[in-house]
């Protein structure tokens, strides 16, 4: 007991420089607002999960890999021979936890008690492994199928095709045309509707709306005025808002947009680069602590 | 070490390229895509970035307002912070191959540790070389998110750790579990290594 007191605090204490920044930043993020109940993974799928590491496509959302409680074939059979322990226990909430939709207070998904499923089921593996009925042999085959299993799996999750882009070198990727121009005149002002890879803007150093997703702040959100409680995710302003003059005052200088935007409004110029728009009437960009106050 | 820890060792680095022979023997710039390629890798360029005094600590004007407060983006991991900076000395392309290298290199560094961690337990070579890949390489961390992969490696040692009730490797291995940064799974992994320190494995 004393080692464990001992090793958590040293765990602790090391852990302090993200510890510290993140709890003092929680209460100020959409986070911290009460969350929206989520459903729960249905028994299908998870059934079917052990299986196969791809059970669906997607569900509520959700792609694939995150509702993953694949552990190989081998576990499947000598999980059986496991004596009972606490393990099934944890196995039990486990499952209960991702059927009802549970998550751990403060955060988002349900679907992460997916992975406790996995190690909870890959330890009750290693109980019945000794048990096992069959001789040398048997076990070597057993063995392969699941290092083949695992290796099926781990090709068939990375990467989540056929759900992500394709490949690309970063220099070819970050180095559009798009980007290139935006390099070069973006530093006076924010660029909205950044779409892949650009997005974070991060690289070629352009200013973006900013993160959007289920951490921003509390300020961020209500700027966007998005009330998504996980965060919208949407990048283009004109696809969720109107236009008006909270883009000139936020400093959008350019917005790339499918929309007609010189069409709106004469204060959108069609720029060289294909549907991308200068904002003749953008204000210097204030800066984040700015915009938060 | 042992001839049968060798062994061991080899067999667990076949597995590893198996499992990403296409990032080190085919194309390097295979899972430059998605998730990874998008918000990871991006993040690592500034937090190079900032390793080399090229911009402002913590300063992000671009993307994230508060990016020190952000646990999921690992900028207090010191192996994320090693690659970021030797990338920063590097193309962007070549950049790519540390970030994503040091990535999967958690899976086989989770492997290795857990083979040794293993040796206490009264079971077969073959059961021990299983469990450590099974554990090591479980499906559910696999996936673009480098957060993900580092916090599952170190969760996996925690709970190991927990098992030997080896203090100091209990330690670091929650330290860098919480500076990995992918919370939702530590706040299960670390009660979890709990139990395991008090009622066994």
């Amino acid at each position: 007991m004393d080692g464990l007191v001992a090793g958590t605090v040293i765990g602790l204490v090391l852990g302090l420089p993200q510890l510290l920044p993140a709890l003092r930043y929680y209460p100020q993020s959409i986070r911290s607002r009460p969350r929206l109940k989520e459903r729960g993974i249905p028994a299908r799928v998870l059934l079917k999960g052990l299986l196969t590491p791809r059970p669906c496509d997607q569900i509520h959302g959700l792609f694939f890999p995150e509702v993953c409680v694949f552990v190989g074939w081998l576990p499947l059979l000598t999980v059986w021979f496991a004596p009972l322990s606490w393990w099934h226990g944890v196995l039990g909430v486990a499952v209960l936890g991702a059927l009802s939709g549970w998550a751990p207070p403060g955060f988002r998904l349900s679907a992460r008690c997916c992975w406790l499923v996995s190690i909870s089921l890959a330890f009750l593996s290693l109980h019945g492994l000794p048990y096992l009925p069959w001789d040398g042999n048997t076990l070597l085959l057993l063995g392969v199928l699941q290092l083949l299993s695992l290796l099926l799996a781990s090709w068939t999750l990375l990467p989540m095709s056929p759900f992500c882009q394709r490949w690309e070198r970063p220099s070819v990727a970050c180095g559009t045309p798009l980007a290139q121009t935006l390099m070069v005149s973006a530093p006076t002002g924010r660029v909205s509707g950044l779409s892949y890879p650009l997005r974070t803007g991060q690289v070629n150093r352009i200013q973006t709306l900013g993160y959007n997703g289920g951490s921003q702040p509390r300020w961020m959100a209500r700027l966007r005025r998005d009330s998504n409680p996980h965060g919208s995710g949407a990048h283009d302003w004109f696809a969720s808002n109107h236009d008006g003059r909270r883009l000139d005052w936020y400093g959008v200088r350019y917005a790339f947009s499918y929309r007609p935007l010189h069409r709106l409004s004469s204060k959108w110029r069609l720029t060289d680069v294909p549907h991308l728009y200068e904002n003749l009437h953008a204000n210097a960009p204030p800066s984040w602590d700015e915009l938060a106050a | 070490m042992g001839r049968t820890d060798w062994l061991a060792l080899c067999g667990l680095g076949l597995f590893h390229l198996l499992c990403f022979w296409r990032f080190y023997l085919s194309n390097p710039y295979w899972y430059a895509r998605g998730e990874a390629l998008e918000q990871g890798f991006s993040s690592s360029v500034l937090l190079g970035r900032w390793l080399r005094g090229q911009e402002q600590w913590g300063h992000d004007p671009y993307y994230y307002a508060n990016p020190l407060a952000l646990p999921f983006l690992s900028n207090f991991y010191p192996l994320h912070l090693a690659q970021a900076w030797i990338g920063s000395f590097l193309t962007l392309n070549q950049a790519w191959v540390v970030y994503w290298g040091m990535m999967v290199l958690h899976f086989l560094l989770a492997s290795v540790v857990a083979w040794f961690l293993l040796a206490s337990y009264s079971m077969t070579l073959l059961m021990r070389f299983l469990a450590a890949i099974t554990l090591s390489y479980l499906p559910y961390a696999m996936k673009h998110n480098n957060s993900i992969v580092y916090t599952h490696t170190w969760l996996v040692l925690l709970v190991l750790a927990a098992a030997a009730k080896m203090t100091w490797c209990y330690g670091i291995s929650l330290g860098m579990a919480l500076l990995a940064g992918y919370w939702p799974l530590a706040v299960m992994g670390i009660p979890l290594s709990w139990m395991v320190w008090l009622l066994g494995l």
